[in-house]
């Protein structure tokens, strides 16, 4: 593991470690040996948010300096090798009548940094199109962001919409964002309602077993 | 309830002195007969009132009706939300993003939303932190609000109608003459930090903060100036001296302690002192987490604030931590008052005069959705009238 290339990622220093990353591709190092430091970066940052030293804005700007990484990376990588790494499949979308797509747009680039194949529905998302998506690809985990009352009747109406076609039981269901809580977990039919990015992205791992 | 047989037998002007006074008190850190009881109501009093939002949103004489029925129904001490019509020009003034509105891009019954993306680029930057918020906000209308032709004035028209429509001045008079009720707020903007993270979107102002911190830290100064100036207007314009700050995105929640000291604090200490030194109030409405937050908050000159908080922050513990020092308000939140019964409504309100209500300084605040049940605003609205008062 590069440490230098590790710290930098850690400390956020965005110009240093796009710099070790063109030497060491330059210096012919085996690019997934880079990738594998810069996972072990995101797993450091993760750990430092969880012990609240570092914030959702570190961890924004941390998935935006590994996107310029894996840009670098890229060309180098053969691809289809990393769709065989994935830990997991989650559909993921924010439930009908809300706009909002911040927090989920968080989670979706820490579910990929993690791992995982997502399959992202976007902003106010029909029951239908949920639906449909998990008869198509056959998830893992069905993730759905509420940040406005108005989402509640659809996060219910959805997972009422997967049992009805007998799809609920194959998945976990997990829900997130500032309108939801354990309470409304229960009135939907989810499985968990997380506050954070970093608690939905690890329940979401230990769910698949990593 | 035993406020409104009292209040039957005062006026208007009777009624606005004792909730007015019963506010201040409170303001004060002094204990007033009762601990007063506020509640949002824009989300919820259209729909109580078998309305659409969009009629409530546009029509003055329905939104009155709206008003009405739910300070009739509920008789909460102070008027939330200002008795003025959306104008959808105005309201980029106070949320720099593109919204989707009720009627025409969402059904009618639908909440107004904001959909947040980039729309102020890095290149702005360079104009809005020599000419400020307002200049910004202008140029960036054509992006806030497309297809609308002569937009900059009519964005002037809509400032000016904001102050001067004849239906809005005898909307505050009905609320403060005829109804008694003081507004909870004269002057209110989001926060300059806040405005920024909207206009840049949330994302964008993260990369900023790390790769041209400077950059931002002159916009979010030459900012302050500008809504200073507009929160002390409004505060002028209605007599009221409560100015509410939108906190919305510097809680750490959504930014880290370090941004929130280099960039956040100062800004919100420049602000209480402008509006101290014309002797208003600042409501700082802390929004999400501010649990870490909140020892900075010491800083702020005693008395001179009141700090609204929501329940991602713990509220028994701000007691502790500010308790000495300013009036606390919450957090009867949206899913208690539209999932909870009356009686877990009452057993939270109770819990919440018992503690951050001992000794004063506390507003008891609900925050009514479309959703809520009368029912639950009734029992919050109970308890501050019937617990523990004059005690």
């Amino acid at each position: 593991m590069s440490e230098d290339l590790f710290n930098s990622l850690v400390d956020l220093r965005e110009d240093h470690a796009l710099k070790i990353v063109k030497e060491r591709l330059n210096a012919g190092i085996d690019p997934y040996s880079i990738l594998n430091t810069c996972r072990d970066a995101m797993v450091k940052i993760g750990d430092l948010f969880a012990k609240k030293e570092y914030f959702l804005s570190e961890l924004v700007m941390s998935g935006e300096i590994l996107k310029e990484i894996m840009e670098i990376l890229e060309p180098h990588i053969i691809k289809g090798l990393e769709k065989d790494n994935k830990i997991g499949k989650i559909v993921i979308g924010t439930v009908k009548g809300d706009i909002h797509d911040l927090g989920k747009d968080i989670v979706v680039s820490m579910l990929k940094s993690s791992g995982f194949d997502v399959y992202d529905l976007g902003v106010d998302v029909p029951t239908e199109k949920f639906v449909e998506k998990v008869k198509e690809v056959g998830p893992d985990i069905l993730g759905m962001s509420c940040v406005i009352s108005i989402g509640w009747e659809s996060l219910k109406e959805t997972i009422d919409a997967l049992k009805e076609e007998h799809l609920r039981d194959k998945l976990k269901i997990i829900i997130g964002g500032g309108g939801v809580d354990d309470e409304i977990a229960k009135y939907a039919g989810a499985d968990k309602a997380v506050k954070d990015v970093m608690e939905g992205v690890n329940q979401c791992k230990r769910w698949v077993g990593a | 309830m035993q406020e409104v047989g009292r209040s039957m037998s005062l006026d208007g002007n009777e009624l606005y002195k004792q909730r007015e006074e019963r506010i201040q008190a409170a303001i004060n850190l002094k204990t007033p007969d009762r601990v007063p009881v506020i509640c949002t109501e824009c989300d919820f009093a259209w729909s109580f009132a078998n309305m659409s939002q969009r009629e409530f949103m546009y029509d003055n004489e329905k939104m009155m009706r709206a008003y009405k029925k739910f300070y009739e129904e509920f008789q909460t001490d102070a008027a939330y939300f200002h008795p003025i019509l959306f104008h959808p020009l105005f309201y980029a003034l106070e949320f720099p993003c593109q919204i989707k509105i009720p009627g025409e891009d969402l059904p009618e019954d639908s909440v107004f939303q904001i959909f947040e993306k980039e729309i102020m680029t890095e290149k702005d930057y360079k104009h809005a932190k020599t000419r400020g918020y307002i200049w910004t906000v202008m140029n960036l209308l054509p992006k806030l609000r497309p297809g609308i032709p002569d937009v900059k004035n009519k964005f002037m028209d809509s400032i000016r109608l904001r102050f001067e429509d004849e239906d809005t001045l005898a909307n505050y008079k009905t609320f403060k003459e005829e109804w008694g009720w003081p507004l909870w707020y004269g002057g209110g903007m989001e926060s300059p930090f806040s405005v920024l993270c909207l206009a840049r979107s949330y994302k964008k102002l993260v990369h900023d903060i790390y790769r041209t911190p400077d950059i931002v830290k002159q916009t979010v100064e030459r900012f302050t100036q500008d809504i200073i100036k507009m929160s002390i207007g409004g505060c002028v314009a209605n007599g009221v001296k409560r100015s509410v700050i939108g906190l919305h995105r510097e809680g750490c929640s959504n930014f880290s302690l370090k941004i929130f000291e280099e960039i956040a604090l100062p800004m919100i200490k420049e602000i209480v002192n402008a509006h101290v030194k014309e002797n208003i109030i600042t409501i700082l409405h802390c929004d999400g987490d501010w649990n870490l937050n909140l020892p900075y908050l010491l800083e702020l000159p005693k008395k001179k604030c009141v700090v609204d908080l929501d329940d991602s922050t713990d509220i028994f513990k701000a007691k502790e931590v500010l308790g000495d020092k300013f009036c606390i308000s919450g957090n009867v939140m949206e899913r208690l008052l539209s999932f909870g019964t009356p009686q877990k409504v009452e057993d939270h309100c109770k819990k919440l005069i018992d503690i951050v209500g001992e000794g004063g300084g506390f507003v008891l605040k609900g925050e009514a959705p479309r959703e809520a049940k009368a029912e639950n605003i009734k029992a919050m609205v109970n308890v501050a009238k019937n617990y523990r008062v004059d005690k």
